[in-house]
């Protein structure tokens, strides 16, 4: 008999005498494909006894000062015989009572994958404010280098948000748009606007300021972080949160925001708070309100100047026309919860700050006035508000919740994701993992035949895989002229309809998807080596649509790339680019170089005009898994066995189940961890 | 200071006067300060208002029972302090401020007769035995085997508490305030020594109680099976299967033991001990393994009791359930 001990911190948990524990593992189960995040929770309830009493602090009774906070999951761990099995967080659901004294404490315990979902919340993109250490200033200049720039996690890419770009070597002057730059002759006025073209940023990047913002959440080098993983480490997000053309502060309210550069002044006693990338990061105690927050700006002078605070890239406080010294969240009730905050000050004449004249202090107290900790950050330099068009990162990011970005991924790439034994979340494509396993286990002799069960294992009669966004111009009139949508996947294998099967299953990744568009030369008909994309809808208005990714071409494949003109203003003369950053779909231009791209199903890439590049994500990430669903001798085997601590312990999910000389995939086990009876639902390997 | 049965509600008030916003209450156990609970008044108050608080609860979870071979009482030792304060949340200053209130919690209840914050022992007069008295003669009496040993517990009139040993052959014992319990000693020989039971009562005491007759000891067995797969595949021949390897398997074999006992013939009286072995919470049974004496938790399965009276019974006797509170098998972890 298997005992089951649960702790919250470092105290056990009574439990009630035949506490039944269910747990259901899944890595990718044949009948939800797009599911992407598994997920554990188990219901207890434990009895009021006297210890579980001190646990949660007679929750049942209000008055207590300093009780158990339901309103937070607190850390916890379920151990099998005493043995570590599992880590998570438990969440206390309420208390029953008998004759008004508290019997039954009922409390959630999550497992850790779940906490990701917690950790993020729903957290948009533009909180990571790691990222604006990419931040720079919207102008000519820094659009025209990083249109050229041949590294680095922020580039301009050939995208335009607003007009449609030509190739016509025939016209020399005046031409918007033309790229054709005429580097012989008296008349050279062509040339696409610098404020068309908007900056992306490496979905590395993303995922680097995720980690950062978020400590407990540390990614694996397998498939993320992972330089040599070229398929996701050339991969750029358009910064397109508004369509047409970039706004930023500048442009809206006639001045700029600039964000104080804050650095630590002091630091006393335990570690409080903390300071990234210019940010004071609160933790959860300060949710509690045993701390103080305080805020003090003194300016010099009497000029006008507005202050913003932004918690987690969103606005907590906007404060305008002050003049001279001011204080903020110094009291009790306005003390800062938890959340990443960033100090904004902006004036339409330039205000000057001396150093240190703008004070953030954060302490936290163990019981007042009992001081835990103390950070003081200040200006360390000279700071002032200038007229800058400041191009931030997380303002012109796009808006997605960030387990929407970490989901669409995973859809794409057909990810898998648990936690290991140290916390690190273990990300893998669903290949990778199941090769990663050698290990068979034979359960014969464990296996209870009085009854099991064989089921159809093809639970749809076909599957989309395609992108939610479908909206840009040349995407639409895909799907207008050929029925189906651009890069979108249909799958029967051999494309036979089968008839037992009902329902279609249609796993969506909420990016856009962009058909981009290699320039002929109008005037000679043939094809330029420029590819570019142009953000406009079907009725040739500016669109905002999905987050848009894809792949950057930079390097000048072949020798006669061509070069473009760049134009600061409609009356200047444009700067020849000669290198510069392209759009595709594609990894390569090259097939030969590779074939990897992000379209579901493959299609004529838009460069080569071709369909030699197979290394579609349905090829690269779904085939091997989905095509074994369609086989006609796939099943879904559903066994009963009792496994013992030594086969169920070490079980993974990526390991092979052998009933006599068969082997299997799990596709799902559902174990009573008291008896060890497990229910599987097994997949025949198809050879 | 009080005695508490902390297996009762303990209400501890503050008379808030007016102008409060809020009572503050804090309950240090044996020392530490484990709750404050604070009280916000809807409004300022415009006259005086008691303000409760239960600390019971809060207080018996620090009480931790195990078995005494002293037979001292354990408990534990509370101090509650109320003050009223003009703002909400135990903010701005201190209106009402009482003397701290300090009491002793003990494992103890009173009944629905015995009103509300029920303190031990419950109407009698100190020095006392913390055991039922013989309300008719209002004296104390056991009955113990021949040649059996034991103690009682006690509080003195400085609420000091104590245990009594009494010998073999005694017939009485007095404590040393000179309370007295008569023994009435049985001859139990024909079934043995007798069977103790330990338990805690009323009082929140360890008591003794003797089962003088016989005793009949049962084992509960389950286990669970299912049928397995025994067939294998040896390379180079045909698949085939032990003889001697069961497909039918047996897992997960556990057993509990359980103790009936006859009680012998007791007094009326008495009753009132079975009826607190019933309520109890914490039972041992003194037994023997392997030729040495050894205590074991157990629970009394019996769940409803006959009172018996000499009137109608003549001869009052009970048969009791006890049931071991393990598992034969040792899986503790």
């Amino acid at each position: 008999m298997r005992r089951l001990q649960l702790y919250i911190g470092a105290e056990r948990v009574d439990l009630f005498k035949d506490e039944t524990v269910s747990l259901t593992q899944t890595i990718q189960n044949v009948k939800d494909i797009a599911k992407v995040f598994t997920e554990f929770t188990q219901t207890f309830s434990v009895p009021a006894s006297s210890v579980n009493n001190k646990i949660f602090k007679h929750y049942y009774n209000f008055d207590i000062s300093g009780g158990f906070d339901a309103r937070n999951k607190v850390a916890a761990s379920l151990e099998l015989n005493d043995l570590p099995f599992k880590t998570g967080l438990i969440a206390l659901q309420g208390v029953d009572l008998k004759n008004n004294v508290a019997h039954t404490y009922k409390i959630t315990f999550y497992g850790n994958t779940v906490n990701l979902k917690d950790v993020l919340g729903a957290d948009q993109l533009a909180s990571l404010a790691d990222l604006n250490q990419y931040s720079l200033e919207y102008n000519y200049t820094n659009v025209k280098d990083k249109l050229e720039a041949g590294a680095g996690p922020l580039i301009a890419p050939l995208i335009t948000h607003t007009n449609r770009l030509f190739y016509d070597s025939s016209v020399h002057s005046a031409a918007i748009n033309n790229l054709y730059y005429n580097s012989h002759g008296t008349y050279n006025d062509n040339g696409v606007l610098w404020s068309e073209l908007k900056f992306a940023i490496t979905l590395q990047a993303i995922i680097d300021a995720i980690e950062e913002k978020y400590p407990s959440i540390v990614f694996s080098d397998d498939f993320f972080n992972n330089a040599s993983n070229v398929d996701f480490n050339n991969l750029f997000m358009w910064l397109h949160r508004k369509k047409g053309n970039v706004e930023t502060t500048t442009a809206q309210g006639g001045f700029s925001w600039t964000t104080v550069p804050f650095s630590v002044f002091s630091e006393t006693g335990e570690r409080v708070a903390g300071l990234t990338n210019q940010s004071l990061v609160l933790g959860g105690d300060f949710i509690n309100g045993y701390g103080e927050t305080p805020l003090s700006i003194t300016p010099v002078g009497t000029d006008p100047y507005s202050v913003r605070v932004l918690q987690d890239g969103a606005i907590y406080l906007q404060d305008t026309d002050v003049i001279g010294s001011i204080n903020y969240f110094d009291t009790e009730e306005t003390t800062l919860p938890a959340g990443t905050y960033t100090l904004e000050i902006a004036a339409e004449n330039t205000v000057n700050f001396l150093a240190n004249g703008i004070s953030w202090r954060a302490e936290l107290y163990d019981t007042a006035p009992e001081t835990a900790g103390v950070l003081i950050v200040k200006n360390f330099n000279l700071f002032n508000t200038d007229l800058k068009n400041q191009f931030t990162i997380t303002e012109q990011i796009p808006k997605m919740k960030i387990i929407d970005f970490l989901t669409a991924i995973f859809k794409m790439f057909n990810l898998t994701a648990y936690v290991d034994d140290v916390g690190t979340i273990v990300v893998r494509t669903l290949d990778s993992y199941y090769a990663a396993s050698t290990t068979v286990y034979n359960i014969d002799k464990y296996l209870d035949t009085t009854t099991s069960k064989v089921d159809i294992a093809l639970p749809f009669k076909e599957i989309f895989f395609s992108y939610k966004g479908l909206g840009t111009i040349l995407a639409e009139k895909y799907n207008q002229i050929n029925n189906i949508e651009w890069g979108t996947e249909k799958y029967t294998p051999t494309n036979t309809q089968f008839t037992t099967p009902s329902e279609s299953y249609k796993v969506e990744v909420p990016f856009e998807h962009m058909m981009f568009e290699r320039l002929p030369d109008v005037d000679t008909f043939t094809n330029t080596e420029i590819l570019y994309g142009v953000c406009i809808d079907d009725n040739l208005e500016p669109y905002i649509g999905e987050p848009l990714i894809f792949y950057r071409e930079f390097t000048p494949f072949f020798v006669d790339q061509t070069p473009i003109a760049l134009k600061e203003t409609e009356a200047s003369a444009p700067d020849e680019i000669t290198t510069y950053n392209m759009p595709s779909n594609s990894w390569s231009l090259n097939p030969a170089t590779s074939t990897s791209n992000i379209n579901f199903s493959n299609e004529f890439n838009e460069y080569t005009l071709s369909t030699d590049f197979t290394g579609t994500l349905f090829n690269n990430y779904y085939l091997n898994y989905i095509k074994d669903v369609f086989n006609t001798q796939r099943r879904l085997t559903k066994v009963t066995a009792y496994l013992p601590m030594k086969v169920y312990y070490n079980l993974k999910l990526n390991d092979l189940i052998e009933l006599g000389q068969d082997s299997y995939k799990i596709n799902s086990l559902t174990t009573d961890l008291t008896t060890g009876k497990t229910e599987f639902e097994l997949l025949n390997t198809i050879l | 200071m009080a005695q508490l049965a902390l297996r009762n509600p303990q209400f501890k008030f503050i008379v808030a006067s007016a102008g409060a916003r809020s009572v503050v209450c804090t309950v240090t156990i044996d020392g530490t300060l484990r709750y404050t609970l604070t009280k916000n008044l809807p409004l300022s108050l415009v006259a005086t208002q008691t303000v409760n608080f239960d600390i019971a609860e809060l207080a018996r979870d620090y009480i931790e029972i195990t078995y005494q071979s002293d037979y001292v009482p354990q408990t534990v030792d509370i101090e509650t302090n109320l003050k009223s304060y003009d703002a909400i949340n135990g903010g701005g200053t201190v209106i009402d401020e009482p003397a701290t209130i300090t009491d002793r919690g003990f494992e103890a209840y009173g009944t629905f007769e015995e009103e509300v914050n029920p303190t031990i022992p419950f109407g009698r007069t100190l020095p006392t035995y913390l055991i039922p008295i013989n309300e008719d003669t209002d004296t104390f009496t056991i009955l113990a085997p021949n040649n059996r040993t034991g103690k009682l517990p006690s509080i003195n009139s400085l609420n000091t508490l104590t245990a009594t040993s009494y010998s073999g052959t005694d017939t009485s014992v007095t404590t040393v305030d000179g309370v007295v319990c008569n023994i009435k000693r049985i001859d139990c020989t024909k079934y043995g020594d007798g069977k103790r039971i330990i338990y805690i009562n009323k009082y929140g005491a360890q008591q003794d109680l003797w089962f003088f007759l016989k005793e009949t000891k049962n084992l509960a067995r389950t286990n669970e099976g299912y049928k397995s797969n025994t067939i294998t595949y040896p390379s180079g021949s045909s698949a085939t299967y032990n003889v001697q390897n069961a497909p039918n398997k047996v897992f997960n074999t556990q057993a509990k033991q359980t103790h009936t006992l006859s009680s012998g013939y007791y007094p009326e009286f008495a009753n009132q001990q079975f009826e607190e072995l019933l309520l109890s919470e914490y039972v041992w049974l003194s037994t023997v393994r392997k030729g040495s004496g050894v205590i074991i938790p157990v629970k009394v399965k019996t769940s409803t009791v006959a009172f018996k009276t000499s009137v109608n019974d003549r001869l009052i006797e009970y048969t009791m359930e006890f049931e071991e509170a393990f598992d034969y098998i040792n899986n503790i972890r």
